[in-house]
């Protein structure tokens, strides 16, 4: 029998899944957290573990695996625009170990450090923000904000934005298959005619959103709402549905545990270097 | 008599749209009463809707344009009114139920315009309770998201969202036009209890006026701007035939009435109601003689039946979600038939239509084309024997020009560039679109055309098969009419047709075959005019055919009647 599945801003995950059990509130506690880690984190294989670790979750919250093949693309172009940037206009410093000269161009071994460490942050990122996308869902996010008490026409806005978000996803994939009917075979493509054709989705798509954010407008209008103008009225808005989630000692914990993770990351760095490229505590991984 | 106040005032009313030469209203002058029903009628683009936003005030102070004279909305004047103020006088809700959704359940979409107003938490709280009764719902659909209701659930939330403000104007801009014909029963059932329960002033624009005419005070025809009829119900549709002319399509039980009426066999006045018709008709029954109807001509077939174009074979199909949406599905299908895929919203009908296409893929089972197995194959090869057209054009224009967009597909399939040059012209012409529009960008022209260019890219890929989706949604009934005019054409010269479609009209009009699905199965295959006559089974499927088949159920004795032409012949 079919699992019930709930729809979240970058897919599915079961109606069971343990991340239904969390608080909004904590879910984006980790984007905001955890999302900071690859920043200050400049180690290679620590990003790298990092990355093993949302792989894990990924798994353990019942996220289908096989939706990271879609990312493929974004994740291998990253990279690569990452290599190409510091190979070629890293830039040179005395002291630099030359590997190659091209030209004017100067080919080192720092350079090429550099653009592994950075690829693996911005690899490590973009995961944590797959992860973060793929077990919650918009109303979540807008429950969040509320709970955190910020102004209800940014709780709003986020919403609609995220609705938008979710509203072009599914565009997105009528558009692939109004391409398919009309022979268009994305499979059979290099991948560099795939991530070109990716940019050829834009136009249809910010084509029906635009046409959609014109008719959000006029509903707007149309139940009241004034953000700003010169047709005001002072209401005090009432702020009907306060939050249907609980905070619970697991959501707690886990923001605690992040928290305590971000702290001993800054302090490490500081006061000892763990989580410099040389000279640290894990610098043997490079 | 309790005098009736004026609510609404228009005082030559015009407006012109910024990016528009003509005025899309010209010199409107018109009232309506406190407590009155108003259907405002007329064709797409004859400014309806322009006229409906002048209500609560869109026009003028959020679109962009020239206004001349005023609208008065319970003596204030909308121009300078905020939208707060105007927001407790006018309930408004559009055509797109989703489009106006706001937030995320249906108990936070119906507290929005409240919880702006500042009403107290109790008081929104009672409201919303009030306003699902109203509408219908059960209460335990607050907790839910309103995009996951169905169409017809979706616009009765819609509607409880704008009477909760308790306005005392509720405006309604072609509420029915984009759901099922269940969810449309749903939907005018809401607005008759609200008629009678609440006595607000309803206005309404619809093509559709079946159900609407017993709840009229007045219908008001608008064409190029212009009010040009302004009658009570019953003298509006007195002489309906003569309404086509003037881009409207009156309810089926009226043109079949006229005709009797014209025969002498039922008496006027005209009925505002297909039950009051029906009892007209029981009356007229004995009188009524085999030689008073046309002489039953069976629809011309151009179905070649030695040559099976599409065959499904024990298809299942699941979403990734999880949703089974097809259960072992077998159905074949030959050349050159014109045949209507029906059901409910997520009956499954979308899901066999883009299997046969290739769009997707069966969970399990064989998909046949021209007698090749293609379950497995790339789309290209299916994509250049099958057609399939978007119901929504934009999801399906991709290019910067006319030109390259029909070209677009005959190039994936790696056509040489004369032959493509010819297909473009050739798709141009049969879709009547102009040669001057060949370097035109495709997004800038008017819904459509860009469904006519949607419709010339898939001709231009020179498909056997041509599957539409929801062609007559959203459109009057001009322009309904001339999609499946070309339909029927293309049908002529060999094409097979397969249209996915809620309308029933149309497929009574057009369709030799009818396909109903429900949860996932076929369960009715036959032709139209068998189907339409398995009341029992469609009532199963909560499946309603049209007025004229049930018409025909009373006059069963002297055949089967499914369309209007069917009964009073295609004069």
């Amino acid at each position: 029998m079919a699992k019930k599945m709930m729809r979240t801003l970058l897919g599915y995950i079961p109606a069971n899944s343990p991340m239904q059990k969390l608080h909004p509130i904590t879910k984006i506690a980790f984007l905001l957290l955890v999302s900071a880690y690859p920043l200050l984190v400049n180690t290679p294989g620590l990003n790298a573990l990092g990355l093993v670790a949302m792989l894990i979750l990924l798994q353990v919250s019942n996220v289908e695996l096989s939706i990271l093949k879609q990312y493929r693309y974004l994740i291998v172009s990253l990279i690569a625009v990452v290599i190409v940037a510091y190979t070629f206009a890293g830039g040179y410093a005395p002291g630099y170990t030359i590997l190659y000269r091209l030209g004017p161009v100067i080919i080192s071994l720092q350079n090429e450090i550099f653009a592994v460490v950075t690829a693996m942050k911005l690899v490590f990122a973009v995961f944590v923000i797959i992860f973060f996308l793929s077990t919650i869902r918009e109303r979540e996010i807008v429950q969040g904000l509320r709970f955190l008490k910020l102004p209800y026409s940014v709780c709003l806005v986020a919403g609609l934005s995220f609705r938008a978000i979710g509203v072009s996803l599914i565009d997105f994939f009528t558009i692939q298959e109004a391409q398919k009917a009309r022979a268009f075979d994305l499979s059979t493509l290099p991948i560099m005619e795939k991530i070109k054709q990716y940019g050829m989705y834009v136009v249809p798509v910010f084509a029906v959103a635009l046409r959609r954010a014109e008719d959000v407008s006029l509903a707007l209008d149309a139940r009241g709402f004034v953000m700003f103008g010169r047709k005001t009225v002072k209401t005090n808005r009432t702020d009907y549905i306060l939050s249907e989630y609980k905070i619970k000692a697991l959501d707690i914990a886990i923001i605690a545990i992040l928290i305590a993770l971000l702290v001993l990351i800054v302090m490490g760095d500081y006061y000892f270097g763990w989580f410099r490229i040389t000279g640290s505590l894990t610098s043997f991984l490079i | 008599m309790i005098r009736m106040d004026e609510i609404i005032k228009f005082e030559n009313v015009s407006w012109k749209y910024l990016e528009r030469v003509n005025k899309t209203l010209n010199n409107i002058n018109t009232s309506i009463r406190k407590g009155e029903f108003v259907v405002l009628a007329g064709p797409n683009d004859a400014g309806k809707t322009s006229l409906l936003m002048c209500m609560n005030g869109i026009i003028p102070n959020t679109l962009r344009g020239v206004m001349e004279g005023k609208v008065l909305i319970d003596g204030i004047n909308t121009k300078d009114a905020d939208f707060a103020t105007l927001s407790k006088k006018v309930g408004y809700v559009f055509s797109d139920p989703e489009s106006q959704f706001l937030t995320m359940t249906v108990e936070e979409e119906i507290a929005y315009s409240m919880e702006n107003a500042g009403l107290p938490r109790s008081e929104i709280h009672d409201r919303i309770d009030w306003a699902m009764k109203m509408v219908d719902l059960p209460l335990e659909f607050l907790s839910k998201a309103p995009y996951e209701l169905s169409g017809g659930q979706k616009q009765r939330v819609a509607i409880a969202s704008v009477i909760a403000m308790r306005p005392p104007i509720l405006v309604l801009d072609e509420p029915t036009g984009q759901i099922d014909p269940i969810g449309k029963a749903e939907v005018l059932d809401v607005i008759s209890n609200i008629k009678r329960g609440y006595d607000m002033t309803v206005i309404i624009a619809e093509h559709r006026f079946d159900r609407l005419m017993k709840l009229a005070d007045r219908v008001l025809l608008i064409e190029g701007g212009v009010i040009t009829r302004d009658l009570p119900p019953k003298e509006f549709f007195e002489n309906p035939r003569e309404l086509i002319s003037h881009g409207i399509y009156p309810p089926e039980f009226n043109l079949i009435e006229k005709y009797f009426m014209d025969k002498k066999l039922v008496d006027p006045p005209i009925s505002l109601s297909l039950e009051e018709f029906l009892s007209k008709l029981d009356k007229a029954l004995p009188r009524i003689k085999e030689s008073d109807l046309p002489h039953q001509e069976e629809r011309p077939s151009y179905e070649d039946a030695s040559r099976r174009i599409i065959e499904l074979k024990g298809i299942k199909f699941t979403y990734p979600d999880g949703t089974q949406a097809l259960e072992e599905v077998n159905l074949s299908i030959n050349r050159g038939e014109f045949l209507a895929i029906i059901g409910q919203n997520g009956s499954g009908k979308t899901t066999i239509a883009k299997l046969m296409a290739g769009i997707l893929k069966p969970t399990e089972g064989k998909v046949v084309i021209d007698g090749v197995d293609v379950t497995h194959e790339r789309i290209g090869k299916i994509a250049s024997n099958v057609g399939y057209i978007f119901q929504n054009p934009d999801h399906q224009l991709f290019e910067q020009t006319i030109n390259q967009e029909i070209s677009y597909g005959p190039k994936n399939l790696g056509i040489d560039p004369g032959e493509i040059e010819k297909r473009v012209k050739t798709s141009m012409e049969i879709t009547g679109i102009p040669p001057t529009y060949l370097e035109e960008n495709p997004f800038i022209l008017s819904k459509g055309w860009r469904q006519k260019v949607a419709i010339a890219s898939i001709l231009a890929m020179g498909p056997n098969v041509i599957i539409i989706d929801e062609p007559t949604t959203g459109q009057d009934f001009p322009q309904a009419d001339v999609i499946l005019q070309f339909l029927s054409g293309l049908n002529k010269n060999g094409h097979t047709i397969i249209v996915i479609t809620h309308d029933m009209t149309f497929v009574a009009r057009f369709c030799r075959r009818a396909i109903v699905v429900n949860r996932g199965k076929i369960v009715l295959d036959g032709t139209v005019k068998d189907v339409f006559n398995a009341t029992e089974e469609l009532e199963a499927t909560n499946i309603k055919p049209n007025d004229t088949a049930l018409i025909g159920k009373k006059l069963q004795r002297f055949g089967k009647f499914v369309s209007v032409n069917d009964i009073v012949g295609s004069g």
